[in-house]
């Protein structure tokens, strides 16, 4: 389980004519990610997601706030680095090394996650049909197909068994075929009890798939709750309408660039 | 560190450099197919112009005259009398000259007599070698054919040849060794080639590890693993350091190779290098091994703190470019006749290192230089990773926007109480050396005094007009206030403790450097002379140490502490201080007080801390200048007891550093 409190990220930011401005990017937020509960992270360009999944991630520091992480027996776990061993993180950014074949960089992985070396290539068969990777498992990333490789990306993710998942857009840009092996991933990671993090631009995709739902804008968190409140609230048939309707009460003018 | 995670980050980014072709191809094939092919087209191409000089049939044009005496000529030459080979065809042109414009002839000579000696005018191109080959060898020709017609004339009279043509004779006797001459030979053109084969060998490594990784996208996916950003760092410097070391030893290898080659090739053919055995290369080729692979340390982590800063492979490129050029700038020095390897230049980097081996190969091992060389370059290896594993904690660097220089923003733009950055803050510093040195250097040229005064004057006014102009937090910048009782006693002891042991390494300096330790006193004697002591101690102590700690302790160190970890702050802002008194038996000295001084700002809170111990610090040594006759006493019983000394000075630092940590710190 996360706890997120009053978490902030500082920025400064070019604007026009060379000026530069301090804001926040992450703009004190406070919530809850629970186990077996897929969070859907929703919010227009530069509303701060990936500042966010990227602090939850330990991949940057808060300027202010933190995250309280317990795991499943309540035993709270601060340490950074230990945080980032039951943690799960794929997004956009996180490519992989493409002179490296889809095992070694699975044992690399593993080695590095300091898992029992005895069990080592098991596991890689293992995860390999979980995700359907045999055919390309000996293959060099650079020579593997988007698909392929967002599969193997899931591999990396998966190969240490973490206890959260964090999601940034993880189906930008690829066919129906390949998100749905990672939607389905989500659902059986859900149901075996993980936390999942999950942001998208995908409203459809949320609607169906995510339990609870943070609407963010310009660094805050403008709605929260499952999909089907957030509907009624707003008095909208689908997620996209409600998106459009909380959004523009804050003003629609993107926001720039985090 | 964890050293299980080092060892598979590290096995990580040797498998993915090492894939790389671009990597391996610029590591192996420059040396050990391109070294080897280009001194075989050298060498081809060099016999070639020999043999061409030497068998080309040299055409000269005889516009007549004087046939007897050229006929004779031609007759002497044709004998080969004197053991000389060229092939010379005197042919007879009607328009000579035109024909030598147009490259026919290779020459044309004309022959004068005047009362029984013959002028002979050799007209030639000097932009045609063949043309001037031949002036060269027709000459040399006509020298021996000179020799013969004296000793015929002489004879002729009756006369002592030898008496009269002989009266000065030379002969040159070359008294180094054989393996020197080699050597020597050797040495302009080696160290030059191994600086370009290690930066050859570090250049990939370090842009793929860095720039390159930030690239393909993968920085990210390797952050969300459960390793320090020190452990990612290390195990980087560690495979670019590794690959640039295995190019190293490639690089000694395939040189090695060709100077085998030289060596076996020339002791066949001539007796010149007899008695030199090639073993008696092992000690230098082992000495330089080491001092090289310092070296080869200092170039990696310099060029991966260089790509750190690009996004991409295309931009790293750009920023090595330029650092490759000075690098084989300053590696140029080995071919400057007449610069040798000593206690200055063996502190300069890249040059030491081509001095050294130079120095190598014609067997010079000076011991105490051959330590400074490795020494420093490891110093200089250690400070260039410590500034990188800097870089490497900076999320700005990561994720790329990085903050400029807000000197160069418009002044409007910028918001109130904002902080100077490291970069411009070294910017302001390199303004103020430069204005001293220019500026205040011809004022001192005409009334020390007032240069003085000129110098600390820019010292302090450029930081403060800096931080006018970014609208700085005066208050936080310069943090003059009244310090604490206990951070107050600290600082005091640290001065006292600090003064003993900036005095004893300007001691063990003097001892190694006596002329440029003598040349730094006799410099202060200079300033303080027909001065009364008043005067010295405001132009000395006073005017120093509150102007220095205004630039130093002040604006440098607040720039720093804003991006660097205080730690590192205080060793750049030491050495910086160290740098800016430009003299090296200085530097040492001034860095460790200058690290003192930064550490008790920092805990204090208060610029007044550092400015009353540098006040002290300046106004002892001006006391003992002054004094320092009746104070030989008290030197004497020092040296008499010289635990004392060291008991004084480590209980004073200890004690000192101990209440400045302890003491609360005045809030920031």
């Amino acid at each position: 389980m996360i706890q997120v409190e009053n978490i902030a990220k500082k920025f400064i930011r070019q604007k026009k004519k060379g000026k530069k401005e301090e804001f926040f990017a992450v703009d004190h937020i406070s919530f809850e990610a629970r186990e077996g509960e897929i969070l859907g992270i929703l919010g227009p360009n530069g509303a701060g997601k990936t500042t966010l999944l990227r602090m939850l991630g330990n991949l940057m520091e808060p300027t202010a706030g933190g995250v309280v992480m317990k795991n499943g027996d309540g035993e709270v776990i601060s340490n950074a680095i230990e945080q980032k061993r039951r943690i799960g993180y794929l997004s956009e950014n996180t490519k992989l090394y493409g002179r490296f074949t889809v095992r070694e960089l699975l044992r690399i992985f593993e080695e590095i996650y300091g898992l029992d070396r005895e069990k080592t290539e098991e596991r890689i068969e293992k995860v390999s049909d979980i995700l359907d990777m045999e055919s390309f498992l000996d293959n060099r990333i650079e020579k593997l197909s988007t698909g392929q490789k967002q599969r193997s990306n899931i591999a990396r993710c998966l190969i240490h068994d973490p206890e959260i998942y964090i999601f940034d857009e993880p189906t930008l840009g690829l066919d129906i075929i390949s998100s749905k092996a990672i939607i389905d991933f989500m659902e059986q990671e859900k149901g075996r009890g993980k936390t999942i993090l999950y942001s998208t631009h995908y409203m459809e995709e949320a609607q169906t798939l995510c339990d609870r739902i943070l609407m963010m804008h310009k660094g805050k968190i403008v709605a929260e709750g499952t999909p089907e409140e957030l509907m009624q609230k707003t008095g909208t048939r689908s997620l996209r309408e409600t998106f459009f309707q909380i959004v523009g009460e804050h003003g629609l003018e993107e926001s720039e660039d985090e | 560190m964890n050293r299980r995670n080092l060892k598979f980050l590290y096995k990580k980014e040797m498998m993915d450099v090492i894939r790389d072709k671009k990597t391996m191809l610029a590591m192996f094939l420059l040396p050990l197919i391109l070294y080897p092919l280009i001194f075989i087209v050298v060498m081809q191409v060099m016999v070639m112009i020999n043999h061409n000089r030497e068998e080309h049939v040299y055409k000269i044009a005889y516009s007549g005259g004087q046939e007897k005496v050229v006929e004779e000529l031609t007759k002497f030459i044709a004998g080969e009398e004197d053991e000389l080979d060229y092939v010379f065809e005197v042919v007879s042109a009607e328009n000579a000259e035109a024909e030598l414009k147009e490259e026919k002839v290779d020459a044309v000579i004309e022959v004068k007599e005047q009362s029984g000696n013959y002028t002979f005018q050799i007209s030639y191109l000097s932009a045609v070698t063949n043309s001037n080959n031949c002036l060269s060898m027709y000459k040399e020709e006509l020298e021996a054919f000179r020799k013969k017609l004296s000793v015929k004339r002489a004879g002729e009279t009756g006369l002592n040849v030898d008496y009269l043509i002989n009266p000065v004779k030379s002969e040159g006797k070359d008294l180094s060794s054989r393996e020197s001459s080699i050597g020597n030979i050797l040495g302009t053109v080696i160290p030059f080639m191994l600086i370009i084969s290690i930066l050859m060998g570090a250049t990939y490594p370090a842009i793929d590890t860095t720039s390159g990784e930030k690239e393909r996208g993968t920085l990210e996916t390797l952050l969300t693993l459960p390793i320090s950003n020190m452990e990612l760092i290390t195990s980087k410097f560690l495979s670019v350091a590794t690959l640039s070391l295995i190019s190293v030893l490639i690089n000694v290898l395939s040189i090695g190779g060709i100077i085998a080659y030289l060596y076996a090739t020339i002791a066949s053919m001539s007796d010149s290098v007899k008695g030199l055995h090639l073993s008696d290369f092992i000690p230098a080729v082992l000495i330089a091994m080491i001092c090289i692979s310092a070296f080869a340390l200092f170039i990696s982590a310099i060029f991966m703190c260089v790509c750190s800063f690009a996004k991409s492979f295309k931009e790293a490129n750009n920023y090595i470019t330029p650092l490759m050029l000075v690098i084989m700038f300053v590696g140029y020095i080995g071919f400057i006749p007449n610069v040798v390897l000593d206690y200055k230049m063996a502190l300069i980097p890249v040059a030491n290192i081509c001095l050294l081996i130079k120095d190598l190969l014609v067997f010079k091992y000076n011991f105490s230089l051959i330590f400074i060389v490795l020494f420093s370059n490891i110093l200089y290896a250690m400070i260039t990773v410590m500034f990188l594993a800097s870089i490497y904690r900076s999320e700005n660097l990561l994720f790329g926007d990085a903050t400029g220089m807000k000197l160069f923003e418009r002044r409007k733009n910028l918001k109130k109480g904002s902080m100077p950055t490291p970069q411009e803050a070294v910017l302001v510093l390199v303004i103020v050396l430069l204005a001293m040195t220019y500026i205040g250097g011809l004022a001192t040229l005409k009334n020390l005094q007032a240069g003085i005064l000129i110098q600390q004057g820019f010292v302090l006014l450029l930081p403060v007009l800096a931080t006018i102009y970014i609208k700085g937090d005066y208050k936080k910048i310069y943090s003059i206030r009244l310090p604490k009782p206990l951070h107050l006693c600290g600082a005091l002891l640290v001065f006292a403790g600090g003064y003993l042991l900036t005095s004893w390494i300007g001691g063990i300096l003097e001892h190694f450097f006596p002329s440029q330790s003598s040349a730094v006193s006799e410099q202060f004697e200079l300033i303080i002379k027909g001065v009364p002591f008043p005067a010295a101690v405001l132009l000395i102590a006073l005017l120093p140490a509150v102007c220095e700690e205004i630039l130093f302790r002040g604006y440098l160190m607040r720039a720093f502490l804003e991006k660097f970890s205080v730690p590192v702050s205080i060793l750049f802002v030491a050495v910086l201080f160290g740098i800016s008194h430009m003299s090296f038996v200085r530097f040492p000295g001034t860095a460790v007080l200058g690290a003192f001084l930064c550490y008790m700002v920092y805990k204090s809170g208060s610029l007044l801390t550092s400015m009353l111990v540098h006040f002290l610090n300046n106004a002892t040594a001006v006391c003992v200048m002054y004094y320092g006759d009746r104070l030989q006493g008290v030197e004497r019983f020092l040296d008499q007891y010289i635990f004392l000394y060291f008991g004084i000075m480590i209980v004073s630092l200890a004690a000192g550093v101990i209440l400045l940590r302890n003491a609360s710190t005045n809030g920031d």
